[in-house]
């Protein structure tokens, strides 16, 4: 079991849409996952994404207007159970349209099980 | 044997040019293309006894075996008509994520006779060692396998259902968690406690999750709901990391059964087979010369003890009732009883094997309708579809027809090639 924790700060345009998608890329094909993604934008916190509900991303989930969301935070947990031991590269990216804010890249080899907390302050 | 030198040199030199890719454990079993009972029957296949391999939607193949002194060319088919059209590979956008109830602990007796059910049809040259008065032609042969009972993996089923509970315990904790993180002032509500719990039945309804555990797990997750208020969560952080440790060593255990699709524990299948034999090749003069029906309980330990390496340990026994047309034997009945050992590392199998032949009536030429087979089997498979494999030991005295050369050795080289989907 290994606990993967990331935080980061994340300027972000003030008068566009935030964006933020994840994905697993498993090298043995073989490999089974059980897995869920939990996201919270933090305050208010009533913006809840359940994800990774069997599958292997979270697309294009709007954070908010970079105004709106000015000072508050995305909480991302990723827990990953593989049914055969495998390479996982677990993949978060934030976007402002076409404009890539930030890429967080994990590799693990070595664990069955792992963990990803992230948090990411958000500031104009 | 030595003609056949240059081709081993070149198959293993391939293997050192295919080894460059990571061995994936669970592969090597999915083609066992000679263990059909449609060889069986032709009396083409090495060994005899042969623990059902993994069920594929069709899988056809090349045999080339020194059979009777002569290199033999030998075609098979086996395909699974039950599941065709859910093959989970092809139609199921999320075949890549776990079911365990698919392979691990699946005690729906229907399920595993679907899936363990195969058809083969082969085909071989016929010579008069094996066929008696017929003269040499081709033979053909039609198979069924399936499974009669497989007992559950109690280790891996414990292990699954213990994996489970931590799992949604954990996926209930981890919501609180992750409510809090961004924001250090946040105090909990009874509202996140729902939300907690919400999240968690959403977890045990995913497909990681037995549908017969759901229900257990719902009242698990209602209990934790029951039993945490805002007052008293206080170590909520370290309840989500304690379960989520806790997937670990049930992970563990479950990862260790890496033969993916073939069981451990006990298995007991039954086969039937029929052979047709077309001498001179002509269609007009074809016989139904053999037909056979046998029972297969096996055993299998898996004694892997790494992720990286399959490792297991098989006994087989085979009881097999054998009927021979007049023209191909005199005996008109086989009973053969017989055992088997194989240990199989990754790659490699290795295998010995005895079977104990009753013929009815005795033959004219014998004293005793009692003969024997015993052979060692050796098999390397260079990748997923060509396996190679060497057998040595003594055979059957011919058929009862030729029953004058008791003890007659037998020693094959065969390569089998195979395609599946």
């Amino acid at each position: 079991m290994k606990i993967y924790n990331i935080n980061e700060a994340v300027t972000v345009p003030s008068d566009t849409n935030i964006y933020f998608s994840i994905s697993i890329e498993v090298e043995n094909t073989e490999t089974k996952l059980a897995g869920y993604t939990i996201a919270d934008i933090v305050p208010p916190g009533t913006n809840i994404y359940y994800g990774f509900d069997d599958k292997t991303e979270v697309k294009d989930q709007k954070i908010g207007r970079g105004t709106d969301i000015n000072g508050q935070s995305l909480s991302v947990t990723t827990t990953l159970s593989k049914f055969t031991s495998s390479k996982v590269t677990y993949k978060i990216i934030i976007e402002a349209g076409d404009n890539l804010l930030l890429a967080k890249e994990i590799e693990d080899t070595d664990n069955d099980n792992i963990c990803i907390y992230s948090i990411f302050k958000l500031k104009v | 044997m030595k003609k056949y030198l240059p081709i081993l040199l070149f198959l293993l030199a391939s293997d050192l040019i295919f080894a460059q890719s990571p061995f994936t454990p669970g592969a090597v079993d999915k083609l066992k293309l000679t263990s059909n009972p449609a060889y069986v029957i032709l009396g083409v296949e090495p060994t005899n006894i042969e623990r059902p391999s993994t069920p594929r939607d069709f899988v056809t193949g090349v045999q080339a075996g020194v059979v009777n002194g002569k290199l033999t060319p030998n075609f098979a088919m086996e395909f699974n008509p039950l599941i065709w059209g859910k093959h989970m590979d092809t139609i199921d956008p999320n075949y890549k994520w776990f079911k365990a109830a698919d392979y691990i602990a699946d005690p729906n007796w229907g399920h595993n006779f679907t899936k363990a059910f195969g058809l083969s049809v082969a085909t071989s040259q016929t010579d008069s060692t094996i066929y008696g008065s017929l003269k040499p032609g081709t033979g053909l042969s039609f198979g069924v396998t399936m499974n009669l009972y497989s007992t559950p993996n109690r280790q891996i089923t414990s292990a699954y259902h213990s994996w489970a509970v931590n799992w949604i315990t954990a996926s209930f904790y981890q919501y609180l968690v992750t409510k809090q993180a961004g924001a250090a002032t946040h105090v909990f509500s009874s509202t996140d406690i729902s939300d907690a719990r919400d999240f968690a039945i959403h977890a045990v309804n995913s497909q990681s999750i037995r549908i017969e555990m759901r229900e257990e797990l719902l009242q698990i997750v209602n209990q934790l709901f029951a039993d945490i208020s805002p007052k008293n969560l206080d170590n909520y952080v370290d309840s989500a990391n304690k379960y989520q440790i806790a997937l670990d060593i049930p992970l563990r255990t479950i990862n260790h059964q890496n033969i993916a699709y073939a069981k451990t524990g006990f298995s007991l299948d039954l086969a039937a087979a029929g052979a047709s034999v077309f001498p001179e090749n002509n269609w007009s003069n074809v016989v139904f010369s053999k037909a056979g029906v046998w029972l297969t309980p096996s055993y299998r330990w898996n004694i892997s003890n790494s992720n990286n390496h399959t490792q297991s340990v098989d006994w087989l026994a085979v009881a097999r009732f054998t009927w021979n047309d007049k023209r191909v034997d005199s005996a008109s009945y086989y009973f053969d009883f017989g055992t088997k050992i194989q240990y199989s590392y990754d790659k490699l199998s290795i295998a010995a094997e005895g079977i104990l032949r009753y013929a009815q009536p005795t033959p004219q030429t014998q004293a005793s309708p009692w003969t024997y087979r015993a052979v060692a089997n050796i098999e390397y498979t260079l990748v997923e579809n060509i396996t190679i494999k060497v057998t040595l030991g003594t055979n059957f005295d011919g058929n009862s027809r030729t029953y004058t050369n008791p003890k007659q050795m037998v020693a094959l080289a065969g390569l089998n090639f195979g395609l599946l989907k």
